[in-house]
């Protein structure tokens, strides 16, 4: 009992002593020791990486998973030490309806069959994506938390400890020149009383105590002094570790990037394959179309067929005018039509449409101000508008 | 007089409308009535219409969650639709961590290593960003508005007709119910007439609805079509952030599993011949007369554990004695210590020595 309560009340006058230190500091009626330069740009840097490491680490977060709801349900899982559940992609439940829908819409049907393989794509992206979210957690935002939860809180608590110390070593100087005022005036009252010899006996004793005193507050001030000096040290030591913090955070930063690398590649690859599967290359056909020019609605393969014989017979006969004559009425209409293999069956919806068999090759051609999605096809003497997605052009 | 007379006559018809298809609709469920059953084709395309119409109500919902995974963000977005207001754009994910990133960067000093990679990878997160943005908008305007437009034009038309044909269909069956319960001539002759036109305008219903079902194929061409752009959209984004990567990559200037392999090469090899030059090296140093040898055993012992040249890519401070400061541009001599963090090497510059780290480094020869 006699011990607790004795650091008990040595402890609270330690506390005390610090707040009164603070509060004068406040009032600027106390001096205060200032950190060297050096030191001071130590701590700015510290302070500089800890807040930008925690922004860096919160959006990269969200980065990897925009969903809060997703990220409030990994963070409760992490804190009850239970292992998260690994959780369906946004790209594999898409994938997941797509194929079903496929199996609804009918497997063999045009829609059905590139949905199927769209499907396949984005379960593959989905699974992708997983890695990625995965790798990145491991190799760039642990280390990043790993660090700001345990380097950082531990040059915290050493600042901490250096504050305390320094305001222990100011308190103490503050205590010394106090005792060395008051010795000052306790030696100016024997000149005074020097004449009575009772009271230079009392002077001399009073001079003695508070020469005592100082010698105290001496002794006192070289152990904060030391105390301080070591705490100066061993944050110093902390603080220049930042150094090697940002070798380390770079190093986390490469894994990010090689990483991401690794994600992006493999899902242009994957969209490269799935091109392949859907066999047509949008942007290749749009360049053809465009030049062709568009042959009379009347022109017919017959009719075009019918000219051919006749212009052999005609040039071997006819001038070199009349032959390039003839040549330019074939032009435009060889232009403008072309074969297309049928990709799937396709039923008319109405009379203006031709009905299609897959495997089978038609001629088709283009009018103008017909909606770009639709062709015009020709199989004998039936004729009708065919969708452009159902076909591979030839030739 | 005229008029108030009018309105009750027809709103005591419309009511006897509904209350004749009412108890069709009650006999019918209670099996006391007959129902026309629609042919098979018919049924077989309202049942492919319906399919159709979930499905893709569900793949449109899971590409807009796809695209913008932040519900918070899509409820926004919904309501800007509705108050028929333009949108903000919104600085997107990737764009917002890149922003911090050169933010970061600036702040640590871009002379710095760990500076001046985050500005390189910041900038390259923001590309990241802008292409997210134009594969959303790309999707939204070439794959989800056209589902969008199906299912709230050509299907609620459909949805419609479907109804109008129900409607249809009860009123045929409520006057074949009259005209079987008829008894006098006069009545039947009255039932019969109305059965004709009943029949007459369940057929044009029928046939109306079923024009509309069979342009379902046409919808789904036209699915197909937006499904390939769709697909074409993602392909330019992930190309774009693919080579994105590949510049980023390049203009960091390090291939730390590369220079790992390398490394566990090097330090491989000389195992087997340290300890013959051990052994030699402690041999020589017990006869003082052969001083002369032991620069050359000890340039041999160098060249055993790999040493080579680097040149410094960044100026570096020593944070304990054990590292060497660096300063940019200047060569020195590294090589690898069996043992040691496999993020650092030894580095000599004259007669100091120290631990440098690799990613500070440009390996020469």
């Amino acid at each position: 009992m006699d011990f607790n309560m004795k650091k008990l009340a040595s402890d609270a006058g330690i506390f005390f002593t610090r707040a009164v230190q603070f509060t004068e500091e406040k009032f600027g009626q106390a001096e205060k020791t200032e950190l060297d330069a050096h030191f001071e740009n130590l701590l700015a840097r510290a302070d500089s990486t800890k807040n930008w490491t925690e922004k860096i680490l919160r959006q990269t977060e969200v980065l990897l998973q925009p969903n809060p709801s997703a990220r409030v349900e990994e963070f409760l899982y992490e804190k009850l030490d239970r292992k998260v559940p690994s959780r369906v992609t946004n790209g594999e439940l898409l994938a997941q309806y797509m194929a079903d829908a496929a199996s609804e819409l009918g497997p063999t049907t045009p829609y059905g069959k590139t949905l199927i393989k769209v499907a396949e794509a984005e379960k593959q992206l989905g699974a992708a994506e997983r890695d990625f979210i995965h790798t990145a957690s491991i190799s760039f935002l642990t280390p990043l938390r790993n660090f700001l939860e345990g380097d950082w809180k531990t040059i915290s608590k050493e600042r901490r400890l250096l504050q305390n110390r320094r305001l222990d070593l100011d308190a103490c100087k503050a205590r010394l020149k106090k005792a060395k005022a008051a010795e000052a005036k306790a030696t100016t009252v024997p000149d005074f009383q020097e004449t009575r010899p009772r009271n230079y006996i009392l002077s001399a004793s009073a001079s003695a105590l508070w020469n005592d005193e100082v010698d105290k507050a001496e002794q006192e001030l070289r152990v904060a002094q030391t105390e301080f000096d070591r705490q100066a040290e061993v944050t110093r030591l902390l603080l220049e570790g930042i150094s090697s913090t940002h070798v380390n955070h770079l190093r986390c930063l490469h894994e990010f990037v090689k990483s991401q690398t690794t994600y992006y590649a493999q899902c242009y690859r994957h969209m490269l394959d799935l091109q392949k599967q859907l066999g047509r290359f949008p942007g290749t056909f749009v360049g053809t179309t465009e030049p062709a020019s568009p042959p009379l609605s009347s022109t017919s393969p017959t009719t075009a067929a019918a000219t051919m014989p006749v212009v052999p017979s005609v040039a071997s006969l006819a001038p070199p005018g009349e032959a390039s004559l003839c040549l330019e009425e074939v032009a435009p209409p060889a232009s403008g039509t072309r074969k297309a293999r049928v990709l799937y069956d396709y039923e008319a919806a109405d009379s203006s449409e031709l009905a299609l068999l897959a495997d089978e090759l038609i001629t088709v051609y283009s009018l103008p101000g017909m909606d770009p999605d639709w062709l015009i096809g020709e199989r004998g003497n039936k004729k009708g508008k065919v969708p452009v997605t159902y076909l591979e052009l030839l030739s | 007089m005229n008029i108030m007379d009018f309105n009750v006559k027809k709103l005591a018809a419309d009511a006897g409308t509904f209350l004749s298809r009412a108890v069709q609709f009650t006999e019918e469920k209670l099996g006391q009535a007959e129902k026309t059953e629609l042919d098979a084709h018919l049924e077989n395309l309202l049942s492919k219409a319906e399919c159709t119409k979930i499905w893709t109500e569900k793949i449109m919902k899971q590409t807009e969650v796809l695209l913008q995974p932040n519900p918070n963000a899509r409820i926004e977005e919904f309501v800007y639709e509705k108050l028929d207001r333009k949108a903000p754009s919104r600085i997107n994910n990737p764009e917002l961590l890149g922003q911090y990133m050169i933010d970061a960067g600036t702040e640590f000093g871009p002379g710095t290593a760990y500076g001046n990679a985050l500005i390189k990878c910041g900038e390259t997160q923001k590309r990241i960003g802008t292409a997210d943005r134009e594969l959303i908008q790309t999707s939204a305007l070439n794959f989800l508005t056209p589902l969008r437009n199906f299912i709230e034009g050509d299907y609620k038309t459909i949805a419609k007709e479907r109804k109008l044909l129900q409607n249809k269909r009860l009123d045929l069956d409520a006057a074949k119910t009259r005209l079987k319960k008829a008894k006098a001539a006069e009545t039947r002759n009255s039932s019969e007439q109305e059965l004709r036109i009943t029949q007459s305008e369940f057929d044009r219903q029928a046939e109306i609805t079923r024009l509309l079902l069979e342009g379902i194929s046409s919808t789904h061409a036209h699915h197909l079509r937006c499904l390939n752009d769709f697909v074409e959209a993602q392909m330019t984004y992930y190309a774009q952030c693919y080579q994105y990567m590949l510049d980023l990559q390049k203009q960091l200037g390090s291939f730390p599993s590369n220079y790992l392999s390398n490394n566990n090469q090097t330090s491989v090899t000389p195992v087997p011949s340290v300890l013959p030059n051990a052994i030699g090296s402690s041999a020589m140093a017990s006869t003082s007369g052969l001083v002369i040898t032991s620069p050359s055993n000890l340039s041999d012992l160098k060249e055993c554990s790999g040493s080579r040249k680097a040149r410094v890519l960044y100026d570096y401070d020593a944070a304990n004695s054990t590292e060497l400061s660096l300063l940019a541009d200047e060569v020195i001599t590294v090589f690898s210590v069996v043992g040691m963090d496999s993020d650092w090497l030894m580095g000599e510059r004259g007669n100091q020595k120290g631990k440098v780290p690799i990613t500070y480094l440009e390996l020469l020869n």
